[in-house]
């Protein structure tokens, strides 16, 4: 009976293929009840509390979302895994600590470390990637080597004590919001607000943009763009240099308000592996979505069950894989 | 010609045999323990990696957190609960090895890329369990004052003797890789490797063979992993984080990915270097990285599929790629 009605609404939302499929669908069902329900107790209980903790989740999503981006974006097109994104966001971090230290300018050390780090990349993709291209796993093992070689080198400059950088005035303190007494710091806000800007700006330039439609069209059949006459690999350089600007980017946003230190890179790195998983790989899209719930499970969870905090993580990524394995936005490759 | 190429072939590994069970006699400790010891195991380790990289095509990242575990059970069982170590040992094994399973189960229907990834996310989620789930594993500080037990009368805490445990469970793993390889099992992975929707349509069941060629692998790995736990006497999060991972891959590709040997010689090279190479540099990192992009970039084969492709050269005298040039 219920089949028939999805059915008939022409659209089939989904259709078990299996008992395990039906199991998982169940699972997931009840992981949201739970959830819901939760939230509802928490926010009677404190809310000011869960506020902040659902803030916390969101800026820190905001900032995976930011390092994942440029990770999705030059998977989706190249099929290039980026091993090395964690060690471009350590280094970018770092140049903009060195930066905004001695030139006493923040803005400036965003710049040098954006546009340092997308120099960098640049490099990388012309001089390494290029000679073993459509090779994935080669160029993977690749970025690995890369990414032991740029940490080792952060180590040797900058040393094993964390970096703080030192943000402008405007952007340190903190800020009311209104609601249910909430005081949080405005630079955490300026982080959420610069992940949304961002979020607008790649849609915009791949919806809307000539860039963008050859880059969409690129994802879909890169093969069929070149045979148009487009030179993909012109395009390919700038999607490479433009992912390692964002990471190079965040690197300073990040370093801004969680410290640098050796170690970091293998942290980043991981997140945003986790995040394009559970989003889907090389959707900008399912990277904000995959982001957001990543950072809102890690800071829940690290208040109300922080021993298992990184379990709980691994455990959005495992259900996902579950009931969709391409990730939640992402098409079956 | 391959007559006489067959007999070269027989002295040479007569030869090998015969280096290798007078080496603990004639070197010193330094070099039976910390050289030839770590060799025999690092080589373990990687030749699970290699099995599952060049037969079934899928390049693990979990080797290190496969192993990790049947040293966190070896250890814990033996140390914190009091087990006699031969009855800890197998159950370390399938611990290990049903964590294998379940790691394949989770990203069998993936592949290439996506594969590297998830093994990825799983070792550095087995790092965090070891970390947080302190009743377990002790937490940071991890279990120490693991001691090898005797065999046979023999004690493994001297050198020799356990030189000949891990050279005989080296070879064993060399053996058991090499069978598995020949076996009408093997082909069928190596039919996957080259074309999963074929074999599919053959109907052979992609997923389970994929599982069975993890959990042969976790074995191997776990059998590296209780040496490993002897020869350190402990093991922490730090004997199964992101850089061990790095190194186990690291010696792989170097050793080379398609040859079996590749394992040891690449866990050779890679001992030596970790050895000696702090005497002329502090940054080793840095060499082992630019080492490995170099080996990436222009040897596919590793050092022993240069070894081949010069043989292969002055045999021919021609500019021959071999069969693994421009695929890995």
């Amino acid at each position: 009976m219920a089949a028939t009605a999805i059915r008939s609404r022409g659209r089939q939302l989904w259709r078990p293929r299996s008992v395990t499929d039906a199991l998982s669908v169940i699972a997931v069902a009840a992981v949201a009840v739970f959830v819901l329900q939760f939230a509802v107790r928490r926010l009677s209980a404190d809310a000011t509390q869960f506020l902040t903790i659902a803030l916390n989740g969101l800026t820190l999503g905001a900032l995976y979302f930011l390092v994942a981006s440029g990770f999705t974006l030059i998977f989706g097109l190249m099929r290039v895994t980026n091993m090395a994104h964690g060690a471009f966001y350590l280094l970018g971090g770092y140049i903009g600590f060195e930066v905004s230290e001695r030139s006493g300018n923040w803005y400036l050390g965003v710049l040098a470390g954006t546009v340092s780090i997308a120099a960098l990349g640049l490099g990388v993709q012309q001089a390494l990637l290029r000679r073993i291209q459509g090779q994935d796993l080669r160029e993977a093992l690749i970025t690995i080597g890369l990414a032991i070689v740029i940490a080792d080198q952060c180590l040797a400059y900058w040393g094993g004590s964390p970096r703080d950088i030192i943000v402008p005035t405007g952007l340190s303190g903190a800020q009311e919001l209104g609601v249910a007494d909430v005081i949080y710091p405005t630079y955490r806000l300026f982080v959420l607000a610069l992940a949304v800007g961002l979020g607008i700006g790649l849609w915009v330039l791949l919806r809307h943009t000539k860039l963008g439609i050859t880059i969409r069209a690129g994802v879909d059949d890169r093969r069929m763009v070149a045979a148009l006459g487009v030179n993909v690999q012109v395009v390919f350089a700038i999607v490479f240099a433009l992912g390692a600007a964002l990471v190079g980017f965040s690197g300073v946003a990040g370093g801004s308000y969680l410290s640098l230190a050796p170690g970091e890179d293998g942290r980043y790195l991981l997140f945003s592996l986790i995040v394009v998983i559970v989003g889907g790989m090389g959707s900008v899209a399912g990277a904000a979505l995959g982001a957001a719930l990543v950072g809102l499970v890690d800071q829940f969870a690290a208040v109300y069950v922080p021993t298992y905090s990184v379990l709980l993580t691994f455990g959005l990524m495992v259900l996902v894989l579950a009931v969709r394995p391409e990730g939640l936005l992402g098409r079956p490759a | 010609m391959t007559e006489r190429l067959a007999d070269r072939r027989t002295l040479a590994v007569l030869a090998l045999a015969a280096f290798l069970i007078a080496f603990p006699f004639f070197a010193s400790t330094f070099w039976v323990v910390s050289i030839g010891i770590k060799t025999l195991w690092l080589g373990i380790a990687a030749i699970s990696l290699i099995f599952l990289a060049g037969t079934v095509g899928l390049v693990s990242l979990a080797q290190t957190a496969i192993y990790g575990s049947a040293g966190y059970v070896l250890a814990h069982l033996t140390v914190m609960r009091g087990w006699d170590a031969w009855l800890a040992v197998p159950v370390a094994l399938a611990a290990a090895v049903a964590l294998a399973v379940l790691i394949a189960l989770i990203s069998a229907r993936s592949s290439g890329i996506y594969f590297l990834m998830l093994t990825l996310a799983v070792a550095v989620f087995v790092y965090f369990f070891a970390l947080q789930y302190r009743p377990f594993t002790q937490g940071f500080s991890g279990i120490n004052g693991v001691e090898a037990p005797d065999l046979l009368g023999l004690s493994l805490r001297d050198p020799t003797n356990f030189w000949f445990l891990s050279l005989g469970l080296a070879l064993a793993a060399f053996l058991a890789v090499r069978a598995v390889i020949a076996s009408p099992f093997g082909l069928t992975l190596k039919g996957i490797r080259d074309s999963a929707p074929r074999m599919t349509a053959l109907g052979y069941n992609v997923t389970a063979h994929r599982v069975g060629a993890f959990a042969f692998a976790g074995l191997v790995a776990a059998c590296g992993g209780v040496l490993a736990v002897w020869y350190n006497g402990q093991i922490s999060p730090g004997s199964i984080d992101l850089t061990r991972t790095i190194d186990v891959l690291v010696i792989a590709v170097i050793g080379g990915l398609y040859r079996l040997e590749g394992a040891w010689v690449g866990a050779l090279a890679f001992t030596l270097l970790t050895n000696f190479a702090n005497d002329y540099t502090a940054r080793f990192n840095t060499v082992i990285g630019l080492i490995f992009i170099g080996v990436l970039l222009l040897s596919p084969g590793g050092i022993s599929g240069i070894a081949e492709s010069l043989a292969r050269r002055a045999r021919l005298g021609g500019n021959i790629k071999g069969p693994e040039a421009g695929r890995i």
